[in-house]
């Protein structure tokens, strides 16, 4: 009998490389690589696979000149709204070299701000 | 180390020994009957504390002092730069606009400080293991409230592009609130 073994490997974004250093806004409108913009074209689709392939998703935070409170709320805020933030918590792993920046992302999944 | 505490030990009582067996043979040295054992231990206790305070509670004078003025510093920096943020909005209100480079600059600095938080927390960690925790978290509270009051609203937004005296004045107040935690943080150390 033959058996298949298949390592699922989890799933990475590297905001630097794959979306942009310097962030923006909340929302399309308000102009370029906003948190929106982040959510639509890269969080929410690597998210949905990652849920279905059941691996982590692993977001590698380095590299960006700063997360403005307005785009973490406009990517990671809005995806824990519609998916609840236990289910977003238990698939994203964060990877960062400063604690502080991973806290406040966490921070804004557990208590995403309606805007 | 558990070898020489042996050592220290052994010399001690052989050192006790020798006193004693000294003290009893040597013919100028005797007792005075009227003197009490208390008073013996009075002085012994009084030459104790005098060689202590210079050798030990001096040296651990200054080396809790040495160890404050390296967290002042650590401190500082945090509000050096939380400053350059205060100054930023500052000259763009005096120019009338912000541009997306002071944006940038703004995030920048922001990160810059979460940086210096990492390190300070680190030291703190060293200095005082987990007996500062809570005080340390309030201030870390202060900090992403103050980060977020100010990059969550329109500040990123393409079209902010003017500084006017209500965004100064809430940038000021935000800032003065970070400060407060920082130097209320700073007193708490001291006191330890």
């Amino acid at each position: 009998m033959n058996l298949k073994i298949i390592i699922m490997n989890n799933l990475e974004i590297h905001v630097a490389t794959e979306f942009n250093k310097a962030l923006g806004a909340r929302y399309i409108y308000e102009g370029q690589f906003s948190g929106q913009q982040f959510l639509e074209t890269l969080l929410s689709p690597r998210f949905e696979e990652a849920k279905e392939k059941k691996v982590k998703l692993v977001i590698y935070l380095d590299g960006v000149l700063g997360y403005p409170s307005s785009f973490v709320s406009g990517s990671f805020g809005k995806l824990s709204m519609s998916h609840g933030a236990e289910s977003v918590l238990a698939t994203i792993e964060f990877v960062s070299s400063n604690s502080l920046r991973i806290e406040k992302i966490v921070r804004e999944i557990t208590k995403p701000i309606k805007k | 180390m558990k070898l020489i505490g042996i050592i220290i030990i052994g010399s001690i009582f052989c050192l006790g020994v020798l006193f004693g067996f000294f003290f009893q043979h040597y013919p100028y040295i005797q007792w005075n009957p009227e003197i009490k054992i208390y008073e013996v231990f009075q002085v012994i206790t009084t030459l104790f504390i005098a060689l202590a305070i210079p050798f030990f509670i001096k040296k651990w004078i200054d080396d809790s002092r040495v160890v404050k003025t390296l967290l002042n510093k650590e401190s500082d920096d945090i509000s050096v730069e939380a400053k350059k943020i205060n100054e930023k909005f500052i000259s763009s209100y005096n120019t009338g606009n912000i541009t997306s480079q002071d944006k940038k600059f703004i995030n920048i600095t922001f990160s810059q400080i979460e940086n210096l938080i990492q390190t300070f927390e680190s030291s703190i960690r060293v200095c005082f293991n987990n007996r500062c925790n809570s005080q340390f978290q309030d201030f870390k509270i202060a900090y992403l409230e103050y980060w977020h009051n100010v990059t969550s609203g329109d500040l990123m937004s393409d079209s902010f592009t003017i500084i006017d005296e209500n965004y100064l004045s809430f940038h000021s107040e935000e800032y003065s609130k970070f400060l407060q935690a920082l130097r209320k943080f700073n007193i708490f150390l001291q006191k330890q």
